[in-house]
C-alpha cells in the first residue's frame, strides 16, 4: 500500500485453471509441476498420482496442446488449462 | 443358392441399395414385395422374377427380355389388365420353391438387371401408386448374412449403400481385444461390433451394476439389473445379435492371465486401475501390438463440470511418446483431486475417439495429423493433438 507504483510495475496475466482464474507474473514459463500446483492447493505426489494437462488459447505458434512431466509452456493472458487425472473409463 | 452375386454385381448391388427386396433362387433373380393393382382394384404385393445370367457369380447382360410374375396378373388402376406386358399365363415351377403364375414380355435392350427389373416395376407399381401413393417396392428389407462370408449375422447394408464396403474391408480378419468394459469400453464394443473384424475379445471380470447402466449403451430392464449379470457375458449376448466373432473372458487382467492379450492385432485399453494398466501396456509392448488407451478426467468446480477426454495411440513406432501421455493414475492413491465422475456422453465420445484412431491406424481414415495424444477439453471445446514429431 505504501508503494502502489511498484505493484503496477509487476506485469501479470490471468489464466484459467480448471475453471478458476489465477493471476501469475507475465512472461513466465509454467512447468508441469507449477500448473498442477496452481490447479490444486496441496497436490499429492508419488506412485499412483498422475495428471493430464491440456491448454487452449495459448501462444500463437501452438495455441492448443498437452503438457507432460518435464515440459513447460509459455503462458498468455486468457490462456485456459485443464488439469485432471484422466484415468477413468 | 448363394447371394454372393448381389455383392459382386453392380446392377444387383444397386437394386439392393435402393431398397428392393432381392433374392436369388436356382438361377433366378427375385424381387419380392412389388406392389401391383389386382383385378378388384386393391393394391397387392407380388414377386417379379428374371432368369439370371452369371459368369463367376457376376451378372452378365440379361440374356432375354422376359420376366416372370408370382401373383395375380397386374392391372391398370382401373382394374383392366396391363396388356402391354402380357405374355403366356401358364403357371410353371421355375425351380425348387419358386413358381410363376404369369410371364411378361416388354421388349427392350436391357443394359443390366437394374434396368430390366426397374423397367417392369415402373409399369406395374406405377399403376398401384395411382391408388396408393405410398406403394413402393423399395422396402429396405433386413437381410441375413450369406452363409459363406463375413462376421455379421446380417449384411452390412450401411457400408454397401454408402459405397465404402471396400475401405471398411481393411478390417476384415482382424482380431481385436477390448480390455475393460466400463462405460468407455462398452461404447467401444458398440462401435467395433459394427465392423468387419473377425474376432472381438472381451476381457472384464466385473458385474454390470445399476450405475453402469447410466454410462453404457442401451437400456437394461430393472429385472436384468436385479440378476446382476456379468459385464462381459451380458455384452457378448447383446452384441452377438449382430456379430459372430465375440469371445468372452469373464476375468480381470492380472499377471496370471496376460496371455489373453496375445495373438491380437489391436487392443483397446479401457482400464481404470493404474497397476493393471501398467502390466497390460507392458505385455502389449512386448508383443508388438498396437493399442489405443483411453481416459477421461472430470472435476466438479463451483457447480459445473469440466475436464479432459483423451486417447493415446501407441504403436511400435510411437511407444516412447505415447508412454508419457498414458495415465497410470490409480484409485489406491485416490485423493481430493481425483474423482470418479463419468458421464455417458463423455464415455461415448472417448470410445468414438478411440475407434477413430484405430481406423486411422489401419488406413480407413486419412491421418495427416499422426497424433499420439488427442484430447478434448470440455470447457473450451478444443481438441489438442500431440504428434510423433
Amino acid at each position: 500500500m505504501n508503494a502502489p507504483h511498484r505493484n503496477e510495475d509487476i506485469k501479470t496475466v490471468t489464466i484459467i485453471i480448471n475453471g478458476r482464474p489465477k493471476t501469475i507474473p507475465k512472461n513466465d514459463d509454467l512447468t508441469f509441476e507449477e500448473v498442477v500446483a496452481l490447479a490444486f492447493e496441496n497436490p499429492p505426489t508419488g506412485d499412483g498420482i498422475q495428471y493430464t494437462i491440456q491448454y487452449s488459447r495459448g501462444q500463437g505458434n501452438k495455441p492448443t496442446g498437452a503438457v507432460v512431466e518435464g515440459q513447460s509452456v509459455k503462458v498468455k493472458d486468457g490462456m485456459e488449462f485443464d488439469v485432471t487425472s484422466t484415468n477413468r473409463s | 443358392m448363394s447371394l454372393r452375386p448381389i455383392a459382386l454385381s453392380s446392377d444387383l448391388s444397386r437394386l439392393r441399395n435402393e431398397g428392393y427386396d432381392l433374392d436369388i433362387r436356382g438361377g433366378f433373380l427375385l424381387v419380392r414385395n412389388v406392389p401391383y393393382v389386382g383385378a378388384d382394384r386393391t393394391v397387392q404385393r407380388g414377386i417379379l422374377i428374371s432368369r439370371l445370367d452369371l459368369s463367376g457369380d457376376v451378372t452378365n447382360k440379361p440374356g432375354d427380355h422376359v420376366a416372370y410374375w408370382t401373383g395375380e396378373h397386374p392391372c391398370h388402376s382401373d382394374g383392366g389388365k396391363i396388356r402391354a406386358i402380357e405374355n403366356s399365363s401358364t403357371p410353371q415351377v421355375l425351380c425348387d420353391g419358386v413358381s410363376a403364375d404369369h410371364t411378361f414380355s416388354a421388349k427392350a435392350d436391357y443394359r443390366d438387371y437394374h434396368h430390366k427389373m426397374t423397367s417392369y416395376i415402373a409399369r406395374i407399381t406405377g399403376e398401384a401408386t395411382k391408388l396408393d401413393p405410398d406403394a413402393d417396392a423399395r422396402i429396405f428389407p433386413a437381410i441375413p448374412a450369406d452363409e459363406c462370408g463375413g462376421p455379421f449375422k446380417y449384411v452390412d447394408a450401411a457400408s454397401s449403400r454408402a459405397g465404402i464396403s471396400a475401405v471398411n474391408g481393411k478390417l476384415a480378419g482382424q482380431k481385436v481385444g477390448i480390455a475393460g468394459l466400463g462405460g468407455t469400453g462398452s461404447y467401444v464394443l458398440d462401435l467395433v461390433a459394427k465392423t468387419e473384424v473377425a474376432e472381438i475379445r472381451l476381457i472384464d471380470g466385473d458385474v454390470f451394476s445399476q450405475h453402469n447402466a447410466f454410462r453404457a449403451p442401451g437400456a437394461p430392464t430393472l429385472e436384468e439389473l436385479q440378476a446382476r449379470p456379468r459385464k462381459a457375458v451380458r455384452l457378448s449376448e447383446i452384441y452377438s445379435n449382430m456379430h459372430n466373432g465375440i469371445i468372452v473372458h469373464d476375468a480381470f487382467l492380472s499377471e496370471h492371465n496376460l496371455a489373453l492379450l496375445d495373438g491380437l492385432d489391436f487392443v483397446f485399453v479401457c482400464i481404470d486401475q493404474g497397476a493393471a494398466k501398467r502390466i497390460v501396456v507392458d505385455r502389449l509392448t512386448a508383443n508388438g501390438t498396437p493399442f489405443v488407451e483411453v481416459g477421461l478426467g472430470v472435476l466438479l468446480t463451483d457447480g459445473q463440470m469440466g475436464g479432459i477426454v483423451r486417447v493415446t495411440s501407441s504403436t511400435p513406432a510411437t511407444r516412447g511418446i505415447a508412454e508419457r501421455h498414458i495415465s497410470f493414475a490409480d484409485d489406491a492413491a485416490a485423493n481430493d483431486y481425483t474423482t470418479n465422475i463419468q458421464i455417458a456422453e463423455l464415455n461415448a465420445l472417448n470410445a468414438a475417439m478411440a475407434v477413430i484412431q484405430w481406423k486411422k491406424m489401419v488406413g480407413i481414415y486419412r491421418d495427416t495429423g499422426q497424433a499420439v495424444y488427442t484430447g478434448y477439453a470440455i470447457a473450451p471445446g478444443e481438441i489438442a493433438n500431440e504428434g510423433a514429431e
